[in-house]
């Protein structure tokens, strides 16, 4: 569904992602892993029209995305629930949730408002505090509300940079179930950026790792799960990486 | 009781003038919040107001039509400086954008001089010149509807913000440009609609004032400092807090031409800019201000 060809990312002289390629595909769930720094926000960020890419492109659909501004990638169906949420923290929930359907919401308002619903069924939490502000809720609940906004732009790809990060284990495991059961009914494909790389792997299809820019492994969640190098490189030796 | 007709005297012209400042002020914060631009053309927008509701009336259009009229114009003209003037130097630093809203006024009020020329023009009071007595004091009946229009578009504008989609959606970007960017909302439409809204604010306070105070090419300058004050008195970001501040300045500045002198009056409201940045630089009622239009 969206494939990304030798895309390339800089901030400013720097390369942080030098000519990645990946695919994912309808309905599938695909991981990303890697430690802190390796490039996995810049990615993301560039695959959204935040940075613009120097290099390479990401076909979606037969429809090239690179260069694209952030609102016309929104609207071609590819969304970012960004890195510590950013919730608008000062308006309610729902006006939270409300304002994610920006791009549609002048053309299909009723449309908005069901899905709205739909949201509150994956996320019951959320219905139940509707009116309370985004910024006074905990972090597992910004969190959700972060992929509920997400949702509200009705993507065909959703992706969702590093949403374990500052949960506890309970809560990722939540929110990881939740992914799953999102994928299963909407066949929504899903593209999860992580340092968690055992709660990522463990709900994905497939996974790449990416070290420095560039992805150095790759290949079905299940093997990576047991490969090696990536046990004694992410999952034996630091136990922050731990669930 | 002469004493306390006096100080009646005083608050009613401090409220007056108070709303005036806080309609122009508010501009200043809508606009700061949502470009990061002081927008120093914003006084200018209170003449332009003001001086088309004057031509316009003495053309023989209907006051409420000339007003309305004058209103979309400057909104136009606001819309306008921020396509031509503002949105080109975006990616500017802040202080190059500061300098050419400076630059527009100058050319806002040389344009003002050719068009009305540089003699002063008054507008007759919205309802007659009667005043009415409430506490051994005189009230013109303009001060009432300068109280009035300021407090009904400051509801507006808080309905606008808080209960209306587009609102929620200028109030998001503030909070979160960038959050706001991936859910599909344009920072640059945010920044036209919010420049032309201030725009015509400004011209509402313009043409309140006019029969009060007459209007002149110049007008804009000291309305500006004054609605500047108040906002930074409000700590820049907190609309509530500018609309509070913009009736202490008028407060302060009534009091001090009453019981001080006339001439000390716009010097007090400078010493008290003055304070404000020396011992509370993010505004006086910074502890409980945020981020919200």
């Amino acid at each position: 569904m969206i494939s990304v060809h030798n895309l390339s990312v800089n901030h400013g002289h720097l390369k942080i992602i030098k000519e990645i390629s990946f695919s994912v595909g309808k309905g599938e769930i695909v991981s990303i892993v890697g430690a802190n720094g390796a490039g996995k926000s810049t990615l993301l960020g560039g695959i959204a029209g935040i940075y613009s890419p120097a290099a390479g492109s990401i076909q979606m659909e037969d429809e090239e995305l690179a260069k694209k501004s952030p609102v016309d990638i929104v609207r071609k169906g590819v969304t970012l629930v960004p890195e510590r949420r950013q919730i608008f923290d000062g308006l309610t929930v729902e006006d939270n949730l409300i304002l994610g359907s920006y791009h549609r919401y002048s053309k299909e308002k009723k449309q908005c408002l069901q899905d709205l619903e739909m949201v509150y069924a994956y996320f019951p939490k959320l219905a139940a505090m509707k009116s309370r502000l985004g910024g006074l809720l905990s972090g597992g609940e910004q969190q959700m509300l972060a992929i509920g906004r997400g949702l509200m732009a009705k993507p065909k790809l959703l992706m969702l940079d590093e949403p374990s990060l500052g949960l506890a284990p309970l809560i990722v495991r939540e929110i990881m179930n939740i992914l799953v059961q999102l994928r299963n009914i909407t066949s929504t494909s899903i593209l999860l950026v992580e340092q968690n790389i055992k709660a990522a792997l463990s709900i994905s299809d497939r996974g790449f790792v990416l070290e420095r820019g560039s992805i150095v492994l790759e290949g079905e969640a299940k093997s990576l799960l047991q490969n090696q190098s990536i046990k004694d490189a992410y999952l034996g030796a630091s136990p922050s990486l731990q669930e | 009781m002469e004493s306390l007709s006096q100080l009646m005297q005083l608050l009613f012209s401090g409220l007056t003038i108070g709303s005036i400042y806080a309609l122009i002020a508010i501009g200043f914060v809508i606009t700061y919040n949502i470009t990061g631009v002081l927008n120093f053309a914003q006084g200018e927008f209170a003449m332009l107001g003001a001086l088309l509701t004057i031509s316009m009336s003495s053309a023989g259009l209907p006051l409420y039509l000339a007003v309305i009229v004058a209103i979309l114009i400057v909104m136009m003209v606001g819309g306008l400086f921020e396509r031509a003037a503002i949105y080109p130097a975006r990616k500017s630093s802040v202080a190059t954008l500061i300098i050419i809203t400076i630059g527009v006024s100058f050319v806002f009020r040389g344009a003002a001089i050719f068009i009305w020329g540089t003699q002063p023009h008054s507008l007759t009071p919205f309802s007659g010149n009667t005043p009415i007595r409430i506490f051994e004091a005189v009230l013109l009946p303009q001060s009432l509807w300068a109280v009035g229009i300021s407090l009904a578009a400051l509801a507006g504008m808080y309905y606008f913000f808080n209960k209306t989609y587009t609102g929620k959606a200028v109030t998001a970007c503030v909070m979160n440009r960038f959050a706001a960017q991936l859910m599909g909302i344009k920072p640059e439409k945010m920044s036209f609609l919010s420049i032309s809204l201030s725009a015509g604010l400004g011209a509402l306070a313009g043409i309140i004032i006019a029969p009060i105070s007459g209007a002149s090419y110049q007008m804009g300058l000291m309305l500006g400092m004054k609605a500047f004050i108040a906002a930074v008195i409000g700590g820049l970001t907190n609309a509530p807090a500018a609309v509070l501040g913009a009736f202490l300045i008028g407060i302060i500045e009534a009091f001090s031409e009453g019981y001080l002198s006339s001439g000390y009056k716009d010097a007090v409201s400078f010493a008290v800019l003055l304070l404000v940045l020396f011992f509370m630089p993010n505004g006086l009622f910074s502890k409980k201000s945020g981020k919200r239009v």
